[in-house]
């Protein structure tokens, strides 16, 4: 019994000593795309983005997968979503080797898609994998991602299906909320 | 000691998988009047409207890339519908200090300029905004004038493609007005769209 409640104050030690650790991102040599898992679409060179659907999500989250995902939906005339997405790129550097990845899925229009996706990806330096929602009624596939989404954007979550964790955000998210709900999802069981 | 524990982990763990309250209004729920300052100046309440059967509220904004979409299908609705006593209430619910696109002098500019036809009024406090749930723009309750007052009738999106208008497969707001002129039930009561969510005064 003492044994536990040793435990419980180590474990929020732990959660900051690694929190403070994950704000130092590691170099930019991880060029492959963090642990990624056997899922994650693999963008070809030339390609900055992959297209998903909702067929796509549903396998995501019913597929076991001992990764955790951090999986953000945003838009490039999202004001903001853009302010938030440097957070992303200190969490996807920040994790590398650590078991989790980072996903983007823009819901911009096909015309922004084919005008203008591309170079946002370049000149933002977005550096975790973005994906492009192939769908033409979100209403099909809101629910899909989470009940108690309205489809306001931002709007983030993070999960480890291995662990049965799941934890949805809509609106802006903070550097600290998506670390502390990685290492939440990264406890087994949690 | 033990007892305690099994308690304390219990509480997390219910907590943890509780879901938050649904906030605003469902469909079937009373909706309340509101007082808000439409573009001339002057006040607007839903109860100045005596000969209308209901509303088609969209709580909207200049700057949404969705909601300029919507833009000129929001003045069809109008359009088609005043007459038959469904007018559209047109409601900037966004900080302007976030957001200056959307303040009360573009909101001028932008219903002068698209000659909107209906109020468009602002939603300083973000009260109404908040009392019915609103959480992007743009946002559609239509409502139903009856004895016991304003009901929720349909809460959602006003067709299913907002990219491309010649693409739509189902007007929702359309057939949910169409059901009530004569007299039936709205069988979609409720969908979900992307949105700009709403820029909360912080």
């Amino acid at each position: 019994m003492k044994y536990l409640l040793f435990f419980i104050p180590l474990l929020f030690l732990s959660t900051f000593v690694k929190a403070q650790s994950v704000a130092l991102p590691d170099d930019k040599a991880s060029v492959n795309p963090a642990n990624s898992g056997n899922l994650s679409p693999q963008p070809a060179a030339s390609v900055p983005f992959t297209y998903v659907n909702k067929e796509w999500l549903e396998e995501r989250f019913n597929q076991m997968s001992d990764s955790t995902y951090v999986i953000n939906f945003w838009a490039t005339w999202c004001k903001p979503c853009v302010e938030e997405l440097p957070i992303f790129n200190l969490v996807r550097d920040g994790f590398v080797g650590q078991n989790v990845t980072v996903l983007l899925i823009s819901t911009d229009s096909k015309k922004i898609r084919d005008t203008k996706l591309a170079t946002f990806i370049t000149e933002k330096d977005i550096r975790s994998q973005v994906l492009w929602m192939n769908e033409s009624n979100p209403n099909d596939w809101i629910n899909t991602v989470n009940p108690n989404w309205s489809g306001a954007i931002p709007a983030t979550l993070v999960f480890n299906k291995h662990n049965g964790y799941m934890w949805f955000q809509e609106g802006e998210v903070t550097i600290g909320d998506i670390q502390l709900k990685i290492l939440e999802s990264q406890k087994n069981p949690y | 000691m033990k007892k305690i524990i099994l308690i304390t982990v219990l509480a997390f763990a219910l907590s943890a998988f509780q879901t938050p309250a649904p906030m605003g209004y469902q469909p079937g729920d009373i909706a309340a009047d509101f007082s808000l300052k439409n573009i001339d100046g002057k006040m607007v309440s839903l109860a100045n409207y005596k000969s209308a059967k209901g509303f088609i509220i969209v709580f909207t904004c200049n700057h949404c890339p969705f909601a300029k979409a919507y833009e000129n299908r929001m003045i069809d609705l109008h359009k088609k519908y005043a007459a038959k006593g469904f007018p559209v209430i047109a409601i900037n619910p966004n900080d302007p200090a976030r957001e200056p696109e959307d303040s009360y002098q573009n909101m001028q500019k932008r219903a002068k300029e698209m000659k909107y036809g209906f109020p468009y009024l602002i939603d300083e406090t973000q009260g109404t905004a908040k009392i019915y749930g609103a959480t992007r723009t743009p946002h559609v309750y239509v409502l139903k004038k009856g004895d016991k007052g304003l009901t929720v009738q349909y809460i959602g999106a006003i067709d299913d493609n907002y990219e491309d208008p010649s693409q739509v497969k189902s007007k929702y707001v359309e057939q949910a007005v169409d059901a009530l002129l004569s007299n039936k039930a709205v069988t979609t009561t409720s969908t979900k769209a992307i949105g700009c969510g709403i820029k909360w005064r912080r």
